[in-house]
C-alpha cells in the first residue's frame, strides 16, 4: 500500500514534470519564433530601404529637371541660352544634336550608376505587386518593376508625352 | 479502498490530461494569433505609406508636366501672336506681300494683345494637358495679373480603397495643381506689340527715325520698299514653338509693314 503511494506520488511528479517541460517547450518556441524567424521584420526593412532609394532618386530627378543650363554656346564670349533641363529634354526628344548635352547633365547629377532614358508609353513597365513572406502570411506590396523613377513632360512632335526614366544599371 | 483510490486517481490523471490538451490549444492559438496579427499590424502601417508616397509622386509628377505645359504654351501662345502681327487678322487689315501693314484702323492695342495671348494659351494649354497619361478630370482658369499669369486649377482628389482583415481603409487626398509664372521672367512682354507702334508713330513716317529704334527685347532689321517699310523684328531670347507640328528653337519673328 505504502508503496503504490510512493508509486502514485512519483507518477503525478513526473506527469508535473512533463507538463513543466511542455510549457517550457512552448514559451521557448514562442521566444524563438519572434526572434528567429523574423521574416516580415527583415522584408520590411529591405522594403523600406529600397522605397528611401525610390523616394531619394524621385526627388533628385525632379529638382535635376529644374536646373538650368546653359546650351549654343559658342566660345568663351559668347553667354549661349540658359534654359532648364527639362526644356533641354523636351528639345533633344526631337533634335538628337542635343543629346550629348543632355547626357553630360545626367552624367555629372547622378554619376556612372545611373542612366537616363527618354521613353515612349509602351515602354514603360506597368506596376506590379510584390508577395512578400512574412512569418505564417503573406503580404502583397505594390511596387514598380524595374521602372526606376519616372516624371513626363510634354511634347508636340510624334510623342505627345516624353517620359523622362532614371533607372539604376544593374 | 484501493479501487476507491485508484478510480479517484484515475479521474484526476484524466483531467490533468484535458487540462494539458486545453493548454496546448490555447498556447498554440495565442501564438498563431499574435504572428498574424503582428503581420496585420505592419501591414496596415506600411500599406498608407506606399500608397501616400505614391500619391505625393503624382502629384509631383503633375505639378513639373502642368509647369513644363505651361511655358511652352506661353512661348507657342506668343509665337502665335508675333505670327498674327499683334493685331486682328479676322478685321480687313491691310496686307502687303502676305505680311500685315500697321496703320490707324490696324495696329497692336495692349486690351486685344492680352485677350488674344489668353485665347491662344488656354488652347494650348489645355491641348498639352489632355495628353497627361493618368487622365485627371482637372479644370483650369487663366488670368493675366500684370505680368503674371496665373492658372487657377480646380482640387485634384486621389482616393482608394483597401479592404484589410479587420478593418477597411479609405484614403483620400487633395491638392490643387495652380500655376503661377512671370511672363517677364520668360522673356515674354505683351506691351511691347503697343510700344513699339507708338515709337513708330512718334517717328512720323521719317526713315532715319525708323532705322534708329532700338528695343529691349526684340532685334530690329528694316527695309526700305518705295511706298512702304518692312519692319522685321526677331526676340533676342530663343523660344520653343511649333510650327505645323515641327519643333523649332529659334527667336520669334514679327514681321509688319508701314506704309510711307
Amino acid at each position: 500500500m505504502r508503496n503504490n503511494k510512493k508509486g502514485q506520488l512519483g507518477e503525478s511528479i513526473q506527469d508535473l514534470v512533463c507538463a513543466i517541460i511542455i510549457i517550457l517547450l512552448l514559451v521557448i518556441f514562442f521566444i524563438a519564433s519572434n526572434t528567429l524567424w523574423h521574416g516580415s521584420n527583415v522584408e520590411i526593412k529591405k522594403l523600406s530601404t529600397k522605397q528611401a532609394i525610390t523616394n531619394q532618386e524621385h526627388i533628385s530627378l525632379q529638382s535635376w529637371l529644374q536646373k538650368p543650363v546653359t546650351i549654343n554656346k559658342d566660345g568663351e564670349n559668347d553667354k549661349g541660352d540658359t534654359i532648364k533641363i527639362s526644356e533641354l529634354i523636351i528639345l533633344a526628344h526631337s533634335n538628337p544634336s542635343y543629346m550629348p548635352i543632355l547626357n553630360e547633365e545626367a552624367k555629372k547629377a547622378f554619376g556612372e550608376d545611373y542612366e537616363l532614358k527618354l521613353l515612349s508609353a509602351n515602354e514603360i513597365l506597368q506596376k506590379r505587386i510584390m508577395p512578400v513572406f512574412a512569418g505564417p502570411s503573406i503580404l502583397f506590396i505594390p511596387y514598380v518593376k524595374e521602372a526606376g523613377t519616372l516624371f513626363y513632360l510634354p511634347s508636340r512632335s510624334k510623342e505627345k508625352i516624353i517620359f523622362v526614366n532614371l533607372i539604376k544599371k544593374k | 479502498m484501493n479501487k476507491i483510490f485508484a478510480k479517484q486517481f484515475n479521474k484526476r490523471a484524466l483531467a490533468f490530461g484535458w487540462g494539458m490538451v486545453m493548454a496546448m490549444i490555447i498556447f498554440m492559438s495565442t501564438a498563431w494569433f499574435a504572428f498574424t496579427t503582428t503581420n496585420q499590424k505592419i501591414s496596415a502601417e506600411i500599406t498608407p505609406l506606399s500608397i501616400l508616397e505614391d500619391y505625393y509622386k503624382e502629384q509631383d509628377r503633375l505639378i513639373a508636366y502642368s509647369e513644363t505645359s505651361s511655358k511652352l504654351a506661353l512661348s507657342q501662345s506668343f509665337y502665335q501672336l508675333a505670327k498674327d502681327s499683334a493685331i486682328d487678322i479676322t478685321n480687313s487689315c491691310k496686307v502687303i506681300n502676305n505680311v500685315m501693314v500697321w496703320n490707324n484702323n490696324c495696329h497692336p492695342n495692349a486690351d486685344f494683345v492680352k485677350q488674344k495671348f489668353l485665347e491662344y494659351y488656354d488652347t494650348n494649354f489645355n491641348s498639352f494637358m489632355l495628353e497627361y497619361p493618368n487622365k485627371m478630370d482637372i479644370t483650369y482658369t487663366n488670368v493675366l495679373e500684370n505680368t503674371t499669369l496665373i492658372s487657377r486649377a480646380s482640387p485634384v482628389t486621389f482616393s482608394s480603397e483597401k479592404q484589410g482583415t479587420f478593418a477597411k481603409y479609405n484614403f483620400t487626398y487633395n491638392f490643387e495643381p495652380s500655376i503661377k509664372i512671370n511672363l517677364t521672367e520668360q522673356g515674354i512682354s505683351l506691351e511691347d506689340f503697343e510700344s513699339i507702334y507708338n515709337k513708330i508713330l512718334e517717328c512720323n513716317k521719317k526713315i532715319e527715325c525708323f532705322q534708329k529704334i532700338n528695343l529691349e527685347n526684340w532685334d530690329i532689321s528694316t527695309e526700305s520698299q518705295g511706298s512702304w517699310f518692312l519692319f522685321k523684328l526677331k526676340t533676342k531670347k530663343p523660344f520653343i514653338f511649333y510650327e505645323n507640328d515641327i519643333e523649332n528653337y529659334a527667336p520669334i519673328e514679327l514681321n509688319f509693314i508701314i506704309e510711307l
